[in-house]
């Protein structure tokens, strides 16, 4: 946690209502996503007991599994429904004229977007991918496949998860608390229901501290899962349960129709306030206005949704259990540079991360004092070149060296290097030097020149980045265990084998 | 036949880097590990191995990980093996020294055509080799190969057939600012050294260890082998006698002076102030520290060692004070310019920026000083590791009192992976045992002249 978060949250505390931590919505939100609430069976790891989901706030589908016996029907009936979304994502497709380094392809206009209560509800949906995509096909049961495909769908959300900014599968919780910061501890915000009375009390409450109270009220209070509440399982489900086991060994099929239907009406009532919250929740982060790197990420989305359809229509193989050396090293690779430009985005697109930054070391702003436009310097070849030089006058700390790269949000494509930093009486005097944006001497682009008295804030500007070329697949070095075995989904053992 | 009397340390480096060299040209494995305690001769070996290995027609490879760290290696390569034709590998945006460019044994390119061709020795980052395609050469020696991350190693391994990895195990692992628990327990973890990864993978490649530390003194070479080399235990190079630090300028019997005192006699210090929490800017840990360095050059200490036997007066550029957050440092960095004129020239830098260095006497801020509590940062063996084993002659740690029960309140709790293990020694166990060993040169910062404590 930042100073500045502990300030928020302190104040939080103190006040009795949420700060506002951003002001901007930093992650895209569809206009038909899919809402997702999964329940758990206690016990079995990854059973689930039911699945409320739907694009319509006011009817909801609700599927549960039976408390024994086989839930294929179940998820049959799931795969249907997620494929179905899915695939009305894929209707529209634009044509993308080719790059230097891409040829010419289509992609679809659209991307699924799947919204769940919090971060344990995406390892439940990781861990029902992992059980399913593995599963066999058989061809007497059309069911199978679909569920097969759930899994690998269910693989490919919760692996882009794992990636900062992207919006196929956001955990309700995480998103909120990246635009608002409650008076409760981080551990507590992962509860929906207290987090969001905090942001959104009810009109009648006080304060938002009054309703994160009465919502914990145990009475009427509804875990979002998937784990459920122990006293609702014993109270409620056992007897149900029991009931069902009984009329099952009898064979009395009447019977357990009738249990099924109480379990339904049951489920439902429990599932029905968090629906609710969530689409609460939905409305105030569509409220929020779009920042503009947002777009730009969704568009991303996109494409990796496009590929894996592609992906999908000519291998189809399910992803491996684990990665293997190659994928492992790409996904990091992705991974750290999803996050440094996630983060780079953010604190171009918005004044709360720079302050946020400020206070961190990793930014510092302050007026424009001189304007060196003439500025240039020899190159290595003899040429002049044409670099711009400033100085900031800054009350912020500046644990910078000369030869740090920084970026500003006036110009995101912009880049300063610092030249020198002199500590003056209370203020750090920063001479900067522009060293990318500006052009050249024969076209210049004069906008990037601040005037003086100028606000700027810098931060530090992300590395240059250019995915590494990484060996093929088959081509794994023996310092890696060289190739894995043939086929993806067996290479479980004998990995790391081959030179010995 | 067994020499009747006990192996000097120079015959017993000797006889190490020997095995190593003689067994490289026809080593039938495709890849060779040298661990090496910190101060063991790694760049010495390093230059030898890349002679004996560039006498074929093809060119030897050299990657190290740092730019700082190449330009050092580039330089001894010119210095010592001046017959080498030496060539190095840049990029764009790193300015190599100017005694390496005037040189005229070393070529400088940023594009690997303009130097393959005439080249004994080929020397450039990781990341720059990363870039070089369609090439494969017969020998590579990867140095500082702890610090390198295996995604890294698996970028450049198709450059080369063979490879000489060395580095030392002790220091600070990779680490990444993003999630990485899914790779936990692959063998080719990313976030791996490249040395776990490669013998994670093959298990049988032969592994050397260089059983002497030339730089660090024999006060301190039983402490640093104990709690951070548990697996390769290693001797002193230099004779205590050798190794003396002594003031001609009698002190005021402050605290300060005590401290620096009690190092020069035994090698270490720990100079402990009153119990606080803190956070990391902790002013009155800070101008302790450069209350010692300044006590340290006024009263113009005399250092000898085997390389400078008639005595050697202490400058600033000899002393190093470390910390664990950058913030820590930019902070002291800060209070140097601005009141502590005589120390400018001393080296501040945090845990990550001083590896690899060397000098005379260090000051250390300890990371856990001044803390509530006791995270996996500030836990890891290879942080105090660093920070305790860069001095010739003395260690003094700077801390706020009650770290022993800091550690005891945070027993470190981190799950247990299966599959490819590090070197590194539990961070946990390793603070305690540095803590133990400095509890008896412990002196107290509040203590009233001439009394010490413990």
């Amino acid at each position: 946690m930042s100073l500045l978060t502990s300030l928020l949250r302190m104040r939080a505390a103190h006040t009795g209502n949420a700060q506002r931590a951003s002001q901007l919505r930093h992650l895209h939100l569809s206009d038909q996503p899919l809402m997702l609430l999964a329940l758990k069976q206690t016990g079995p790891a990854a059973r689930p007991l039911a699945i409320m989901l739907g694009t319509d706030p006011h009817r909801p589908r609700l599927l549960v599994a039976p408390p024994s016996g086989s839930t294929a029907p179940m998820l049959g009936t799931l795969a249907d429904a997620v494929t179905a979304y899915i695939d009305a994502c894929q209707r529209h497709s634009e044509h993308l004229p080719a790059t230097s380094s891409k040829p010419a392809r289509r992609r679809y206009t659209d991307a699924p977007q799947i919204l769940v209560p919090n971060p344990q509800t995406v390892q439940h949906l990781k861990d029902l991918g992992d059980d399913l995509r593995f599963r066999s096909v058989d061809d007497q049961n059309p069911d199978s496949r679909a569920v097969q495909r759930l899994g690998h769908w269910l693989t490919y959300l919760t692996d882009r998860a794992d990636l900062p900014g992207s919006a196929a599968l956001i955990p309700m919780t995480s998103f909120l608390g990246m635009h608002w910061i409650s008076g409760q501890s981080p551990l507590e915000d992962e509860d929906l229901a207290t987090l969001l009375a905090w942001i959104d009390p009810p009109r009648h409450a006080a304060s938002g501290r009054d309703a994160a109270h009465t919502a914990e009220d145990p009475a009427t209070y509804r875990p979002a899962g998937p784990a459920t509440d122990a006293a609702f399982d014993n109270d409620h489900l056992v007897p149900l349960f029991d009931a069902y086991a009984h009329a099952r060994r009898q064979a009395q099929g009447q019977q357990q129709t009738r249990t099924l239907q109480e379990l339904d009406r049951l489920l439902a009532t429990y599932m029905q306030p968090t629906w609710d919250l969530m689409w609460q929740a939905y409305a105030l982060l569509q409220a929020l206005p779009e920042a503009k790197g947002t777009a730009r990420r969704w568009d991303q989305e996109r494409t990796a949704f496009t590929d894996e359809c592609n992906y999908l229509a000519q291998d189809g193989r399910p992803r491996p259990a684990r990665d293997h050396a190659v994928a492992a090293a790409v996904r990091l690779a992705r991974m750290e540079h999803a996050a440094t430009a996630f983060a780079a985005e953010r604190a171009a697109d918005d004044p709360f991360v720079r302050a946020e930054l400020r206070t961190t070391g990793e930014a510092f702003g302050g007026p424009v004092t001189t304007i060196d436009p003439e500025h240039t310097l020899r190159g290595p070849t003899g040429r002049a070149q044409w670099r711009p030089r400033l100085t900031v006058s800054t009350p912020d700390p500046v644990p910078m060296e000369p030869g740090q790269l920084l970026a500003c949000h006036t110009h995101p494509n912009a880049r300063y290097k610092i030249c020198e930093v002199t500590p003056a009486d209370g203020d750090t005097l920063v001479e900067l030097e522009i060293t990318a944006g500006m052009g050249t001497v024969t076209r210049p682009n004069h906008a990037v020149l601040p005037e003086a008295g100028a606000f700027l804030v810098f931060t530090i500007a992300p590395d240059h980045y250019r995915m590494p070329e990484f060996p093929a697949r088959d081509q794994t070095p023996w310092t890696h265990g060289g190739p894995p075995a043939d086929h993806p989904a067996d290479s479980d053992e004998g990995e790391g084998e081959e030179e010995q | 036949m067994t020499p009747p009397h006990q192996p000097s340390p120079q015959q017993r480096l000797d006889t190490a880097a020997r095995a190593i060299l003689e067994q490289l040209p026809m080593l039938t494995h495709r890849g060779l590990v040298v661990d090496s305690p910190p101060g063991a001769g790694k760049s010495t070996l390093v230059a030898q191995a890349a002679d004996a290995l560039a006498q074929s027609s093809a060119p030897c490879v050299v990657i190290a990980q740092t730019n700082s760290q190449v330009d050092h290696l580039v330089r001894r390569f010119a210095r010592h093996h001046p017959h080498l034709r030496i060539a190095r590998l840049t990029g764009t945006e790193h300015t190599v020294p100017d005694d390496l460019q005037v040189h005229p044994g070393i070529r400088i390119g940023t594009r690997i055509e303009a130097l393959e061709k005439t080249a004994d020795v080929i020397v450039g980052t990781a990341m720059k080799w990363a870039t070089v395609t369609d090439r494969r050469w017969p020998w590579a020696i990867i140095d500082e190969a702890y610090q390198m991350r295996s995604d890294m190693l698996l970028w450049t391994a198709g450059l080369f057939d063979r490879a000489l990895f060395v580095g030392d195990p002790g220091q600070l692992d990779p680490f990444s600012a993003v999630e990485t628990d899914r790779f936990q327990g692959l063998s080719h973890d990313p976030m791996h050294s490249a040395v776990a990864v490669l013998l994670a993978n093959n298990r049988d490649l032969p592994v050397h260890s260089l059983p002497v530390s030339w730089r660090l003194p024999s006060s301190a070479v039983p402490l640093i082998s104990d709690a951070f080399y548990p697996f390769m235990p290693f001797h002193a190079g230099g004779r205590e006698a050798d190794r003396t630090l002594t003031f001609p300028i009698t002190g005021m019997r402050t605290p300060t002076d005590e401290v620096i005192e009690h190092a020069a006699r035994t090698g270490w210090a720990l100079f402990e102030l009153p119990a606080r929490i803190t956070g990391q800017l902790d002013i009155e840990a800070f101008q302790a520290v450069l209350g010692i360095a300044e006590r340290l050059l006024a009263r113009r200490a005399i250092t000898t060692c085997e390389e400078n036997p008639e005595g050697h007066v202490l400058l600033p550029g000899d002393i190093a004070i470390g910390t664990a957050h950058r913030s820590q440092a930019h902070h002291i960095r800060a209070l140097v310019a601005r009141q502590y004129p005589q120390l400018h020239g001393v080296t501040v830098d945090t845990a990550n920026r001083l590896q690899g260095c060397e000098f005379r006497v260090t000051i250390v801020l300890h990371p856990l000083s001044g803390r509530g509590d006791a995270s996996a940062f500030h836990l890891e063996a290879g942080r105090l590791c660093v920070l305790t084993s860069r001095h010739r002659h003395a260690c003094i740690v700077v801390a706020r009192a009650g770290i022993a029960e800091l550690l005891d309140a945070h027993p470190s709790n981190d799950p247990v992976h299966p599959g490819a293990a590090s070197k590194v020694a539990d961070g946990w166990e390793a603070n305690h045992a540095v803590l133990a060993h400095l509890a008896q040169h412990t002196i107290d910062a509040r203590a009233q002249p001439g009394r010490r404590r413990g």
